[in-house]
């Protein structure tokens, strides 16, 4: 008689960081999921939606438009996503930014934190905002009824 | 002579007027770069360097895809093909 021995050996849940920067945003529900099903753990996702305001130094907005290293901004993101996922310890965070034109009243970039706790995710989604804006090699250029420049 | 190809992106490019172009250096040190860059520009290379000799504030540098930070910039030493990006301060979000 041939015995069979099964082993188990399904690897642990390996949570894989998603981030994006590209033409079109994942659907934001799909992001939430992903991040709610990351772990049993998860007790807060906190969501920052960043839009096109209509309006600017008094002057009315017609559309703004992103550009990228486009080698470079993805790989940046990932970093900052995974300092800032270890120093509060986070259970999972995605971050996706668009590029090209976006009209007013459209989203630009979705960032999410999944944690055990409010408090933590609070704080970490302030901070990774933050630091998407200020060290990932996007720019954008804002069209007015009045003038074109960079930002 | 080392040939490198030099990149601006965004703001910068529209400031220098061109987005890319080939340069040949004496050798491969930022120096090297940064006098050719001076020959070439005039006046629009003020946008990247101090009168010093700095890179301005908020500047990024990558080479071949990799950031290079301020305090390692004159330890750089370019070779043949490399791909050298001066990028603005980051406007995202």
């Amino acid at each position: 008689m041939k015995t069979t021995w099964l082993i188990s050996c399904l690897p642990p849940r390996v949570v894989e960081l998603k981030v994006k920067v590209d033409r079109e945003l994942d659907p934001l529900p799909t992001l939430i999921e992903h991040l709610k099903q990351s772990s049993d753990e998860v007790g807060a996702v906190a969501v920052f939606i960043g839009v096109v305001r209509g309006v600017s130094d008094g002057e009315k907005v017609l559309k703004l438009s992103y550009e990228a290293h486009e080698a470079l901004a993805p790989r940046v993101l990932k970093d900052v996503v995974e300092d800032v996922k270890e120093k509060y310890g986070l259970i999972d965070a995605a971050a996706e930014h668009r590029l090209g034109d976006v009209s007013v009243g459209e989203d630009i970039m979705y960032v999410l934190v999944a944690s055990r706790h409010r408090d933590e995710a609070y704080k970490a989604l302030i901070e990774l905002v933050d630091r998407i804006k200020r060290e990932v090699p996007i720019w954008k250029k804002e069209y007015t009824e009045k003038s074109v420049k960079w930002l | 002579m080392v040939k490198i190809k030099v990149r601006f992106y965004a703001s910068l490019r529209d400031e220098i007027g061109v987005g890319e172009f080939s340069v040949y250096l004496n050798d491969g040190s930022f120096n090297s770069l940064m006098n050719n860059l001076r020959a070439l520009l005039g006046d629009r290379v003020n946008r990247l360097f101090s009168e010093g000799g700095m890179l301005r504030n908020g500047l990024i540098v990558s080479v071949n895809n990799t950031i290079v930070y301020l305090s390692k910039i004159q330890e750089l030493k370019l070779r043949e093909n490399d791909v050298v990006d001066f990028m603005p301060a980051p406007s995202g979000g």
